[in-house]
């Protein structure tokens, strides 16, 4: 039995702005992952394996395919009568989608004053990870502290405003930094926090009386010290997403053995919308080597260290490499592809040869034909 | 394995048809750098290192590097060790192919073709490494390492 009650919140549009190519149509949240995923997946599964079951989903705008995607919750048994999945899109107007996080917060104040949890874990989208929450909160319950910031020591990713911690030996944070200090290696925030929500309540009805949007800034950041403020180091795999080349690297490491072990931990399982889909189908002239392969796809060319989503259809001759291919793309005869990241329904026509760099992916925009 | 065929009319994929089932929710497979796949059907959660032509793959299946398995059958959680081959057979759930093992035999490598049928291993069971199970074979027992089985109907 668990000595605490959490309530979940994710914001699906957080950090939105760093990856334009894959959120010009959909929330970060949506975003497809890993030939079969979708970004919210990991944090909605991290939670529910932890025991949480009342979540919120906050967005902002886009969010169309994250409703389809998540619909009633019932994937993660969150279709529930009691507790269960809320979505909770924009109460107001436009101006709140640019006001930081507090200015989301506000937006759900009845929601958390609904909620009869004593504790708010909030998490972001754009950092894949199946970290154990169970473990953080019991953590966070045990310190005393009054917020936890869950961190990665790395190199810290290019994304604005993103925390960088000092700490001391006891993971009291003694200074945050915020936004990139370039190309060091440091204790980097993953966007994950757990606090009591009467502690949350207060902090949101004093910064909005205060005009205080920004809660790294205005909350952690200038009141450092008279906070208690403490890091907890994930010990598992974090993978941060804020470019498209970051969402590429991210992809393609699925293809090592260690990353999907640590991703789809066998006692924590990712949950995800189930599409009732056709197996695989290799054709006589398949060769797929070193790839992530999802349902539904018909193969008959080659490809190789490439991650293909649900209904992809490759023809013969078609040579793949290095390659992101999401739902439901046409690759057509004797096509050439090689660093491409390929979005939604695609269609490439026969012959076509387009090649990206390794760093420099190029992202092909969902529905075009080529 | 008329499913394998294009030219039966019955289409799976067909979007205004689904077929509704109960499903895993496991990782999509993966093939790894040594795996051959050729005209087969496989679904989530197979992790395939080896050859795996003509067949039909269930849900969580693993293949080691250098198994072979050629016009066989082999439903969820099956895992077929290094250089074992499985051909013209059927495998249960959550059967254990051990290294080097045998599991049926093809048609061409048999004189007297009354001899020849589908070999089945039932669920559960373990063939032992080295262990050989010939065509036609019906097998409800762990076979022991380097045992050879056979059942005559």
């Amino acid at each position: 039995m668990r000595n605490y009650s959490a309530v979940g919140l994710i914001f699906a549009n957080m950090y939105d702005e760093s990856f334009r190519d894959g959120t010009a149509v959909r929330s970060m949240g949506s975003l497809p992952f890993g030939g079969r995923y979708r970004l919210i997946d990991f944090p909605l599964s991290a939670m529910v394996n932890a025991g949480i079951t009342k979540v919120g989903v906050i967005t902002k705008s886009n969010y169309q395919s994250l409703m389809d995607h998540i619909g009633s919750g019932k994937a993660w048994d969150l279709s529930r009568k009691n507790e269960g999945l809320y979505f909770l899109p924009p109460r107001s107007s436009d101006d709140a989608m640019y006001q930081g996080r507090i200015g989301s917060l506000m937006d759900v104040v009845p929601f958390l004053n609904h909620s009869k949890e004593e504790l708010v874990v909030l998490s972001d989208c754009h950092m894949v990870t199946s970290m154990d929450f169970d473990a953080m909160i019991k953590s966070h319950v045990e310190s005393g502290a009054d917020v936890t910031i869950a961190c990665r020591h790395g190199v810290v990713p290019k994304l604005p405003d993103i925390p960088v911690l000092t700490m001391d030996a006891s993971c009291h944070v003694t200074d945050l930094l915020l936004g990139r200090i370039a190309d060091q290696n440091a204790y980097y925030g993953t966007g994950v926090y757990v606090m009591r929500k009467d502690w949350l309540l207060r902090i949101l009805t004093e910064a909005a009386a205060r005009n205080l949007y920004h809660f790294e800034r205005d909350i952690l950041q200038r009141r450092r010290e008279e906070l208690k403020i403490r890091g907890y180091v994930v010990p598992s795999l974090v993978m941060p997403i804020y470019s498209t080349e970051s969402y590429f690297n991210a992809n393609l490491a699925l293809l090592e053995d260690e990353v999907r072990s640590q991703l789809f931990p066998k006692n924590r399982p990712v949950y995800t919308k189930l599409k009732d889909c056709d197996p695989v189908q290799y054709g006589l002239h398949a060769e797929v080597t070193n790839s992530l392969v999802g349902d539904g796809a018909h193969i008959d060319g080659k490809v190789k260290n490439s991650i293909i989503f649900r209904g992809v259809q490759i023809a013969r001759n078609v040579e793949l490499e290095n390659c992101v291919v999401m739902q439901n793309v046409s690759v057509g005869d004797h096509c050439k592809l090689v660093n491409i990241i390929a979005d939604k329904n695609v269609v490439i026509r026969n012959g076509v040869t387009l090649q990206g760099s390794e760093s420099y992916p190029v992202y092909i925009a969902k529905n075009s034909i080529i | 394995m008329d499913l394998l065929d294009p030219n039966v009319p019955l289409d799976l994929s067909d979007p205004s048809w689904k077929i509704y089932s109960r499903n895993p929710g496991m990782p999509p497979q993966y093939l790894s750098a040594t795996s051959q796949v050729q005209n087969s059907s496989i679904t989530e959660g197979c992790v395939i290192h080896g050859k795996v032509e003509s067949s039909v793959i269930f849900a969580g299946v693993t293949i080691e590097e250098g198994a072979e398995i050629v016009q066989s059958i082999l439903m969820p959680g099956a895992v077929v060790r290094k250089g074992a081959k499985v051909q013209y057979a059927i495998l249960a759930e959550n059967v254990e192919v051990c290294e080097g093992a045998v599991v049926g035999e093809a048609p061409e490598e048999i004189d007297d073709l009354s001899r020849w049928g589908v070999a089945v291993v039932a669920s559960g069971i373990k063939v032992g490494a080295g262990g050989k199970v010939l065509a036609k074979g019906m097998i409800e027992a762990d076979v022991k390492d380097g045992e050879e089985v056979s059942t005559h109907a």
